[in-house]
């Protein structure tokens, strides 16, 4: 039975106009295929509700969980068989708070990330068309340290222009800056490996997540790499010797 | 089903404090019902854990139902939210392979709009949970697609991320979806 193949290539806008007429034709006409086109659409639907973000669902799970310690009190009944998983959940949910702490708090040095990573974006010259406003939008948003708008906004506009480096740099600056490592380590690997003039400072960038996660061995190694002729390079070795 | 007018209950504000994460008066929602619910599952063989979470699931059921289906309330929310929680805690019991130990004698008292709208609930959240068992058995690929594809993410972006061309990827979510939703269709009771 082809109909499901039919109806999502319909749905989803894939059908050629003369595919699209037919398709329609056919709907007006029998019952089924209009139930089984709003079966599609119910699971279209459905599924994006559970897989798209939802800010105000994190946000109210926040409360609650907030709440939960006031009017519930941990079990305090006589030892109790736990289902595994359970238990597991509530381990993952510790282990989760406290790297969050750590993170927020990095009780090691409290402010070395902070002290290095600030840095702010030059406004390009203006040639007014659609790319420069979303760049300007992208500049304006890291410079408020608004850094996750100020990533998607460099997003787009690194998409039109994906030679651009001064882009693509600060893209990965606000990718560290929302703890979006994996994305932000990609970014700096493929600077350093190119050759522009973000080579070194993405270098140094890729040093600075490390010592977020508090790997100082990996942020020295990458300090290393950050020769004496680099614009940059003094900042590096204070770093170097801050994580003596 | 006939409707005749639809009244609206004071309660659904805490309908909309849940959307809006009103904390206070979420706030007020577990300070009027927390200890009923804890008190029922606390008598039925469960703990303070348990009663925590199925409370806090309930409600997440319930701002699921109001963002979605544009949940009205028209009833009182106390004897709503309590037959909830309750539906959920015997499903959960009935997983453990436990059977209840108290029947629902507070139930008789609860008005038939409250059953409606509880069964209106649980019918979307079972339909919910075979949509979700069908997406399981879906290949790793077709996960992959529809996750990413129905998450909002730009499509032109993922396709760059699977390193596959952006047609390509279109093609590949209306198959992916189409087997989906023909998997489901096997599924469903009224289908077959």
């Amino acid at each position: 039975m082809n109909t499901f193949n039919d109806i999502a290539r319909y749905a989803e806008g894939e059908m050629t106009a003369d595919e699209r007429s037919a398709f329609e034709t056919a709907l007006a006409s029998d019952e089924s295929l209009r139930r089984h086109l709003a079966l599609y659409q119910e699971v279209h639907g459905s599924m994006k509700q559970y897989f798209s973000a939802d800010e105000q669902r994190d946000q109210l799970q926040g409360t609650m969980q907030s709440l939960r310690g006031e009017f519930f009190s941990a079990a305090s009944q006589p030892a109790k068989v736990v289902p595994f998983k359970k238990y597991l959940r509530s381990a993952v949910a510790v282990a989760a708070i406290v790297i969050a702490v750590l993170f927020i708090w990095q009780p090691w040095k409290p402010d070395l990330f902070k002290q290095f990573s600030e840095t702010s974006m030059v406004t390009p010259a203006e040639r007014g068309n659609a790319t420069d406003n979303l760049l300007q939008q992208a500049v304006e948003a890291f410079n408020k340290k608004e850094y996750a708008a100020a990533a998607s906004l460099l997003q787009q506009v690194q998409q039109q222009d994906t030679a651009n480096s001064f882009v693509y740099f600060y893209y990965g600056v606000a990718l560290l800056q929302t703890n979006r490592m994996v994305e932000a380590r990609t970014v700096f690997d493929k600077l350093y490996a190119g050759q522009s003039a973000f080579k070194f400072e993405a270098a140094f960038y890729q040093a600075l997540g490390y010592l977020k996660e508090e790997n100082k061995a990996l942020c020295r190694e990458w300090l290393a790499k950050i020769p004496a002729d680099a614009p940059n390079y003094s900042k590096a070795q204070e770093l170097f010797l801050e994580l003596e | 089903m006939i409707y005749i007018a639809t009244v609206i209950h004071t309660d659904q504000r805490f309908i909309t404090a849940l959307l809006q994460n009103d904390v206070i008066i979420v706030r007020e929602i577990y300070t009027k019902y927390a200890g009923k619910i804890r008190h029922y599952i606390m008598a039925n063989s469960g703990n303070e854990d348990d009663a925590a979470d199925i409370f806090q699931e309930a409600l997440i059921d319930i701002y699921n139902q109001a963002k979605s289906k544009q949940l009205q309330l028209t009833c009182p929310f106390e004897p709503f939210l309590l037959l909830i929680c309750k539906r959920k805690w015997l499903n959960l019991l009935k997983k453990r392979g436990r059977e209840p130990v108290t029947k629902d004698a507070e139930d008789v008292s609860i008005g038939e709009d409250v059953f409606a709208l509880a069964e209106q609930m649980q019918q979307s959240d079972k339909r919910m949970q075979v949509f979700l068992q069908c997406f399981e058995k879906l290949g790793d690929g077709c996960k992959d697609i529809i996750k990413k594809c129905l998450g909002g993410d730009d499509q032109a972006l993922i396709a760059e991320q699977l390193k596959v061309t952006y047609g390509y990827l279109r093609k590949k979510k209306s198959e992916c979806m189409a087997a989906l939703t023909k998997m489901i269709h096997s599924q469903l009771p009224e289908w077959k």
